[in-house]
């Protein structure tokens, strides 16, 4: 995990689930004990994910595996304390102090990667069920054309033009979001 | 809807070949050559560079998108218990719709009489595994398993599995996941011996599965006679009665 172009070729979905396990049963525990249930755990860590990959991906995050397993529970925690703020459990206790990043400059980065996040998270739910499965498997899967070929029914010169259209599809649905939020 | 035309340093649409060049460049299928000379048109055209981080943010997306999928999907243990408490002629129907679907399907037209090992090839469609998240070390490690299974590192999958503890390992999940790899790695014997344990469970989920499969190692083995007796127990499996079919013929 030292930076984004050296681990490509890594398959996410076993990265994604191994920061999953290293992380989910400290946030659970996290969570319990300031106001908050499994469930909130859940969401939390849903977001908080999302946020570090997406950083990760780009290059904003370097580092090896446990510095990214810090980074995720920082994030965490940074959205859980925003949580509690806003809503009616605010004045219950929670244990963490607030600053959670060095400095204005690293907030705000993180507060624009969970809108980024969220962009992306809606654009990818908008290009539909067969988009989402196809390009999920070579992306996060990481099938190959001939796997997804044989499981989608179709050849693999087909199934390469519809990743193409899927992804533009993609394309477009993110840059319209993007340009609304700008 | 907003014209992106108007607002956007980005171009309307890319080509299929400008696309397919990027995503080689991203997921490091480009030879030494062919990248340098990508990474030097990089360094100078700012509109190239725009779209591959574009292109790096949504394949992030694609990621994340779909591991957010996946994490909705319940626990091994779950799982088991779930699909104990389903019919398991569901999962059965499924798997023909499946099947059907496959690219195997035009054989079930095919009247010629065929070979023990084209009957096998026919019918065989590898099981896809499961889509779980796991939030324990076994589960993990299960998990980590059932990645190698769908990236057809069936060798692979098979020495994770090994190292779960024997509770797990006697799970009719574990036990059919296992026999289906060592099924696609070949290894019949003892594909049969795990699919064996499997299909006397008539309570399980994979019991039609594993039926189905032992029918396919006896075809390749042209045991018909075994063959017809097992899959005789799968009267409402098409894929069955086509086969079927072609063993009488």
């Amino acid at each position: 995990m030292e930076t984004s172009k050296d681990t490509w070729n890594d398959n996410p979905e076993r990265l994604l689930h191994k920061a999953y396990t290293d992380n989910i049963g400290w946030l659970e525990r996290y969570v319990r004990r300031n106001s908050g249930t499994v469930e909130d755990a859940a969401d939390i860590f849903q977001e908080s994910i999302s946020v570090a990959w997406l950083n990760f991906r780009e290059g904003k995050f370097r580092g090896d595996a446990q510095q990214f397993n810090a980074y995720i529970r920082q994030i965490c925690k940074y959205k859980w304390i925003n949580q509690l703020r806003s809503t009616a459990r605010k004045q219950l206790s929670y244990e963490a102090d607030l600053s959670i990043f060095e400095g204005e400059a690293e907030t705000r980065q993180v507060e624009e990667s969970i809108g980024q996040s969220e962009i992306l998270r809606a654009s990818f739910s908008a290009i539909g069920e067969k988009c989402r499965e196809l390009l999920g498997r070579f992306y996060f899967g990481r099938q190959s054309l001939a796997q997804i070929a044989r499981v989608m029914n179709n050849t693999e010169e087909s199934i390469k033009t519809i990743k193409y259209r899927c992804m533009m599809r993609l394309r477009k649905a993110y840059l319209e979001r993007h340009q609304e939020n700008e | 809807m907003k014209d992106i035309r108007k607002m956007s340093k980005y171009r309307p649409e890319i080509s299929q070949r400008e696309f397919e060049q990027i995503e080689r460049y991203l997921l490091g299928g480009m030879e030494a050559a062919e990248r340098t000379a990508f990474e030097r048109r990089l360094a100078e055209d700012a509109v190239l560079r725009d779209e591959v981080n574009l292109q790096n943010r949504l394949m992030a997306a694609v990621e994340i998108g779909s591991f957010k999928r996946g994490e909705a999907n319940p626990s091994v243990q779950e799982i088991v218990a779930k699909r104990r408490s389903i019919p398991s002629w569901l999962y059965a129907a499924a798997a023909v719709v499946l099947a059907a679907l496959g690219f195997t399907g035009w054989w079930l037209w095919h009247d010629a009489p065929m070979g023990n090992e084209n009957l096998y090839t026919a019918y065989f469609y590898p099981d896809p595994g499961l889509p779980i998240a796991m939030s324990s070390t076994d589960r993990y490690v299960f998990y980590d398993g059932m990645v190698s299974y769908k990236e057809e590192k069936y060798t692979e999958a098979i020495e994770r599995w090994r190292t779960l503890p024997d509770d797990m390992l006697a799970t009719d999940t574990l036990q059919y996941y296992l026999g289906m790899a060592m099924l696609n790695n070949g290894d019949l014997d003892s594909a049969n011996v795990y699919l064996q344990q499997v299909s006397a469970d008539e309570q399980s989920t994979f019991h039609g599965k594993a039926l189905w499969y032992r029918a396919l190692i006896h075809v390749k083995r042209g045991e018909h006679p075994q063959a017809i007796r097992l899959l005789e127990t799968l009267p409402s499996e098409k894929r069955a009665r086509d086969l079927l079919d072609k063993l009488r013929q």
